[in-house]
């Protein structure tokens, strides 16, 4: 579904990924760990065209996605819930789902907008409750449910993913990744960066380790668990 | 955050304002007929420094088109002993420090053997003090600043004025007042050199002649109200008449404020009240207005002048053409300076110019001519201003 | 009391007309964060297009307005294209594209001048020149436009970012670009809708004062010094506090002239540099 090759990138001038390669196909959930700053979300903002590539190619549905801009490929059914959330705190819970249909036609809007608000309130009941309250002033777990509920407003089938678990309570990890595998299962494609690495690679079917901008291993969740190098540089023991 | 970025912004407005003045401070932008740094063989330069752009360009630009007619006619009559005049424009923008800056570099880079002056106070009074350094004769042409003429000081030997000053204007206004019986008035004026001038010498004047100011108030060039000073005027008891010392666009505001607020007195106005703006602008509030001017249209030499600037420049914002005509009639007074020089400047230029009597101009009224003597450096003689006033949206004269 | 109701009157004009810029000010500010120092030369365009239309050729305020309506549109994509963009483009900060704004003003000076002329020019106003009465009260049909216009293009604005797709989308720009971007939004797109907005309310702002006090290319730093400080005093990220701001200096400025007239000048100075120091967030800082 989603095939990145070759892929180089960076900000300034200054490149950050160099040469990195990874598939995803339909169905799957793969997971790409790494290290602080070795560059996962800038692959995921490359991909998701808010950092332009310098080099390589990137195919949505085998169709070169390179140049497009990154409202397009929402169009296209993939998007991005970033690093930090990136909320308009100031607005409700529900301006923002709506602004997550913004890719969408009048159309889609006018059809399918409150059909797609029962789904993410069924997913995340919390926010019902809390519609029309301000963003920023929820939990940063309330936020992080509300980053990704965004994301699906718009009907995607490819869901990029960056450290939904970052500064939240364990509780409400679990909750998000109980409705990762739900979602998987319903048949959306998820590529998840993580930190937290041995929960990631046991939801994933694949997965791959990134480091200094560079792939510098790949496999099975399974797989990559055993390797010594993994378990060694990312769980700690 | 928004704080912080509130008080960046403030900063960045500190610098706007300097970088602008900044720019008014520096380059000297040439416009006009003629930018040529080199002095033909066949030619004699007269600089002119003025505001072709800017607030004051509306006096300015007629001015030069003014002096321009003026030049062309002197030029096609065959010049001074057969060499051609050019015109050195140069745009001051009303601003002292770079008409001082413009006067430096006419002074020292340009081969010119007079200057003529605008229709700011400010920068003819700074730019002055340069031409006299370096003895280039300097002909003002509308300024009216009191002390822009002052025997005290050096630079008097070789500084004229085509046009009388503020005192002048004010004593004729006086004569006028008390032919209408007012003896109390009230005044407003801008917060410029011009209005602050103007309202000092109105001062003097009314309180030698009698006559009492019972209320006066100002207001910024460019104002978006004058609601509060028409009421303020409106509010004083006792008060005959208003008059308005400020220029064309604030006096249109304000003369339609005082309608509006039924401030219901004659009002008088200063020169500066000569600008379509201030009929386009007021309409019907403009009636009645009486203002100085000084052309006559009895006079047939101003009707040819008249029709001799439309024909070339067409209808401007100078209807009355009194800015036009100052600066005609300080070219032909130069030229006339010139003549017995046969072309040379400098102090004997300015020599010159003081044997000059009963100059005809085209200026002032029927039994108006221009003289100067050695300690008398304005043209004018009692005859130099007449009355307007509005009618059906004309400027006509009062008889 | 008349005195008094009739200051308040000549107040809430040019409070209005300051609140117009605040609000064309406030509008790029807040989707952009851009700090335009341009604005007053956009309501001068305005101004000398209304001279343009109404004085020049004589045309009549409806062709007149959708004159200006033409040009602000082709101003504020000079604006995005000439200026802003390439700038970006060249991965310049926010900074220099302030700094670049000024010397955009300069430009559109220069430009009206060389294109207009440079002096100033009297336009008739829209509805006649007769005064209108209220009892004792009496206030100039073009400033009764002025009040009636500004509040209307208020709640327009106001509208649009409230209720449509649009307007919010352009609001969630301004509070966080990226956010914006990865929902889904084109921020190019939304940056171009705010810049002409702005330049709309801007050149209809133009329009109002050219009857007041007339048009020139050179009204621009003025007018928009009392602008930037009504967007102060209202708070710098609330759209809409900057027509109460410039409601405040106009009727302080008012009063200021009526009872201690030659202080009156340091008004709009002197509240903006006053918030400045007790509430840089301006009275009506947008809750976050
Ligand atoms: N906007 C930016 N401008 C310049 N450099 C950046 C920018 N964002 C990231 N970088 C640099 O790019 C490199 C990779 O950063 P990136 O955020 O992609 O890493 P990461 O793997 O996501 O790290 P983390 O696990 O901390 O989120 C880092 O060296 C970082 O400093
Ligand atoms: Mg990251």
């Amino acid at each position: 579904m989603l095939e990145v090759k070759e892929l180089s990138s960076g900000y300034n001038g200054v490149e950050v990924l160099h040469g990195v390669s990874v598939d995803v196909h339909k169905g799957e959930i793969v997971s790409l760990v790494g290290l602080n700053g070795a560059g996962k979300s800038t692959l995921l903002k490359t991909i998701s065209s808010i950092v332009k590539a310098t080099d390589g190619s990137i195919m949505l549905n085998s169709t070169e996605i390179n140049r497009q801009s990154t409202d397009q490929l929402l169009k296209k059914g993939m998007v991005l819930v970033p690093e930090n959330r990136m909320l308009f705190p100031i607005l409700s819970v529900e301006e923002n789902l709506l602004l997550g249909t913004a890719a969408k036609s009048k159309k889609y809007r006018r059809e399918h907008f409150q059909e797609k608000l029962e789904n993410v309130f069924e997913l995340f009941p919390i926010l019902k409750e809390r519609i029309k309250q301000q963003v920023g002033t929820m939990s940063g777990g309330e936020q992080q449910m509300l980053a990704i509920a965004r994301g699906l407003m718009s009907d995607p089938n490819l869901l990029l993913l960056d450290e939904p678990s970052l500064g939240i309570a364990p509780i409400l990890v679990e909750k998000i990744y109980d409705v990762l595998t739900q979602l998987n299962k319903d048949g959306m494609t998820i590529f998840l960066v993580e930190q937290n690495v041995s929960m990631a690679l046991e939801i994933s079917d694949r997965g791959y380790v990134l480091d200094l901008g560079k792939i510098i291993m790949s496999g099975t969740g399974s797989e990559l668990m055993s390797d010594s190098r993994i378990k060694e540089a990312y769980l700690g023991s | 955050m928004r704080g912080k970025l509130s008080i960046y912004l403030f900063m960045l407005m500190g610098i706007l304002v300097l970088f602008l003045s900044a720019c008014n401070g520096g380059e000297a932008e040439e416009s006009g007929t003629n930018s040529d740094s080199e002095t033909e063989a066949g030619t004699i330069n007269i600089g002119f420094v003025g505001p072709l752009s800017g607030g004051s360009a509306t006096m300015g630009i007629p001015a030069q088109n003014g002096m321009e007619l003026a030049v062309e006619e002197i030029n096609d009559a065959g010049g001074i002993n057969g060499k051609m005049i050019e015109l050195m424009a140069r745009d001051d923008e009303a601003d002292p420090a770079k008409s001082t800056t413009i006067a430096q570099q006419l002074s020292t880079e340009e081969e010119i053997v007079a200057v003529l002056g605008g229709p700011n106070s400010g920068p003819a009074l700074a730019n002055s003090e340069v031409f006299a350094k370096y003895e280039i004769p300097n002909m003002i042409s509308i300024a009216q600043n009191d002390n822009l003429l002052d025997p005290e000081k050096s630079s008097f030997a070789t500084t004229f004025a085509m046009s009388e000053n503020n005192t002048y204007d004010v004593r004729a206004i006086v004569e006028f007042m008390k032919s209408q019986g007012y003896e109390n008035i009230g005044v407003i004026v801008d917060d410029s050199a011009y209005g602050q001038g103007a309202l000092e010498s109105i001062e003097t004047v009314l309180d030698e002649e009698g006559i009492g100011i019972i209320e006066k108030v100002e207001h910024p060039v460019g104002a978006q109200s004058l609601s509060s000073q028409a009421l303020k005027l409106k509010n004083a008891e006792g008060i005959d008449a208003v008059y308005v010392v400020t220029l064309g666009n604030d006096a249109a505001l304000f003369v339609k404020t005082a309608d509006q607020v039924g401030l219901d007195l004659p009002i008088l106005g200063g020169r500066g009240l000569n600008m379509s703006s201030f009929i386009d602008l007021a309409g019907d509030a403009t009636e009645g207005v009486i203002l100085p001017t000084i052309m006559d249209p009895d006079k047939p030499e101003a009707q040819a002048y008249i029709q001799a600037y439309d024909a070339k420049y067409g209808e401007d914002n100078d209807p009355a053409h009194v800015f036009s005509v100052l600066g005609y009639d300080a070219v032909k007074l130069l030229a006339e300076g010139l003549k017995i020089t046969e072309g040379k400047g400098g102090v004997e230029l300015a020599e010159a110019l003081e044997t000059i009597t009963d100059f005809e101009t085209v200026s002032g009224g029927i039994d108006h001519t221009a003289s100067y003597s050695p300690d008398k450096h304005v043209a004018p003689n009692e005859n130099f201003i007449i009355f307007n006033t509005v009618k059906d949206g004309e400027f006509v004269k009062v008889e | 009391m008349d005195t008094f109701l009739q200051l308040i009157i000549a107040g809430v004009s040019t409070g209005s007309i300051y609140g117009l810029v605040a609000l064309a000010f406030l509008i790029i500010y807040n989707t952009t964060s851009i700090v335009n120092f341009a604005q007053g030369e956009f309501v001068m365009v305005g101004a000398m297009m209304a001279f343009f239309g109404v004085a020049l050729s004589e045309f009549g305020y409806i062709s007149t307005f959708l004159i200006i309506v033409g040009s602000m549109f082709v101003l504020a994509q000079l604006f995005k294209f000439i200026l802003v963009s390439p700038l970006q483009k060249r991965g310049s900060s926010i900074f220099h594209i302030i700094i670049g704004t000024i010397a955009f003003g300069t430009v559109l000076t220069e430009g009206m001048g060389l294109l207009l002329g440079k002096q100033i020019y009297g336009v008739r106003p829209l509805m006649g020149r007769e005064p209108l009465y209220f009892g004792n009260l009496s206030i100039l049909p073009e400033n009764l436009t002025t009040i009636v216009v500004s509040f209307v293009l208020v709640l327009v604005v106001w509208y649009f970012f409230h209720y449509t797709m649009t307007g919010k989308s352009l609001r969630a720009v301004g509070i966080n670009p990226e956010g914006a971007q990865v929902s889904g939004i084109n921020v190019a797109r939304m940056t171009i809708i705010g810049f002409t907005l702005s330049a709309l309310v801007s050149g209809i702002g133009g329009m109002m004062i050219a009857p007041i006090s007339g048009a020139s290319p050179y009204i621009g730093l003025p007018i928009a010094v009392k602008g930037f400080a009504a967007a102060i005093l209202g708070g710098m990220g609330n759209i809409y506090a900057g027509m109460i701001g410039g409601l405040i200096i106009g009727v302080a400025e008012s009063f200021a002239n009526y009872y201690i007239s030659s202080y009156a000048q340091a008004i709009a100075y002197g509240i903006m540099l006053l918030m400045l120091f007790v509430k840089p967030t301006g009275l009506f800082p947008e809750k976050s």
